[in-house]
């Protein structure tokens, strides 16, 4: 005969599974790295886990988004570190070329440059209002300006403000340095 | 020198966080749970750090309808190589609903979770403001396609035998060249 824990695992993964499931799957269509199977499972577990040590799941919808969310950037971070080093050398690879064409040739001196462009770039930074880096920051990093407003804090109003203002900011401060940031 | 976003947001980065977020705590900052004093170290640290911000991005994601998504994948699979136009690229999405696994358009249907009562019942969505034709996609829970229509106007029947009772599927709107713009959302037979 069955607990009350599994019938109780059983009757919530009924409800929310499907929707775990349909939310993986809509995720996965932006990152490949998301294996469905695997976080799906890895929620399965979280939840089994969390039965066993309360007596109940208030919100268990709630509850399970942030478990979803949790375990994503879990795989998300995992498949990053996988490429990191990879990704790392072509970045480099990349910057060398990059400063090659500038006639440094030396990898010293490339890396020498590599190190102005990042202490320039962090100086320009260093120039901008706490939020406009932050906006500007996030933007470059690929989120979308709703997303950033989202997490800041911020109506889609200002986070675009200061998404667009602070690139602006950037880009001429950037010059200044001798940077070009291309658009 | 000339320097794209994506060798700029790499340049920006450090790895010097002497208390780097949990993935518990990057999901409580998506869910907006996160203590102000923990928050604010949290967000320090995604200005940071690409790779965090791009792994919350996914859990902040929505849906896949819009070309923000496009943007950031471009961003996370060409890594530093490509170099990517970034001032041209807003995307207007939303934040998740309290209590719902994700947000969703209540002008489509049928809603996520919802009990089909008969055979023909009906998918429907807004009209787009050029009127294009959309496909609506099938899938059983494991994410297969058990069937596609025609390039079509909502609404969309249900074809007989196309579903068996007591089961879950998936269903997604796609454009004609296959591209998602709402979905998936998940249904059950009675």
């Amino acid at each position: 005969m069955r607990g009350k824990k599994e019938q109780e695992f059983e009757a919530l993964w009924q409800r929310h599974g499907p929707g775990v499931r349909a939310r993986l799957v809509n995720q996965r269509l932006l990152d490949p790295a998301i294996d469905v199977d695997d976080i799906e499972q890895e929620v399965r577990i979280r939840l089994w886990r969390v039965l066993q040590t309360e007596t109940q799941v208030t919100h268990a919808a709630s509850y399970l988004r942030t478990v979803v969310n949790s375990a994503l950037i879990d795989a998300v971070r995992r498949a990053q570190a996988r490429e990191s080093s990879r990704r790392g050398g072509e970045f480099n690879e990349q910057m060398h070329t990059a400063t090659n064409n500038e006639g440094l040739a030396d990898p010293v001196q490339g890396q020498q440059r590599m190190q102005e462009l990042s202490a320039a770039a962090e100086s320009a930074l260093e120039a901008m209002s706490a939020n406009r880096r932050r906006a500007v920051s996030l933007r470059l990093h690929g989120l979308a300006v709703n997303e950033i407003g989202a997490l800041c804090g911020w109506s889609s109003a200002k986070a675009r403000n200061l998404v667009y203002r602070g690139l602006e900011q950037l880009r001429s401060e950037l010059g200044k340095r001798g940077i070009d940031l291309e658009s | 020198m000339k320097v794209s976003a994506q060798e700029l947001s790499k340049l920006i980065s450090r790895q010097d966080d002497t208390n780097p977020p949990t993935a518990e705590e990057l999901a409580a900052l998506v869910d907006q749970t996160l203590p102000p004093d923990r928050r604010e170290a949290v967000l320090n640290h995604l200005e940071r750090s690409p790779d965090s911000a791009r792994a919350v991005a996914i859990a902040l994601e929505p849906g896949a309808t819009s070309g923000g998504a496009g943007f950031r994948w471009l961003a996370v699979a060409a890594s530093a190589v490509a170099a990517v136009a970034l001032a041209s690229v807003v995307w207007l999405g939303g934040t998740p609903e309290e209590d719902t696994l994700r947000a969703a358009d209540p002008s489509i249907s049928p809603a996520p979770g919802a009990v089909i009562s008969t055979p023909d019942d009906l998918f429907s969505w807004p009209a787009p403001p050029d009127l294009s034709p959309r496909r609506v996609r099938i899938m059983s829970a494991a994410a297969e396609t058990i069937w596609l229509s025609e390039p079509t106007s909502p609404p969309v029947d249900l074809p007989a035998g196309t579903v068996a009772s007591g089961k879950t599927y998936l269903w997604q709107l796609e454009d004609v060249d296959g591209t998602v713009v709402a979905g998936p959302n998940w249904f059950r037979m009675p």
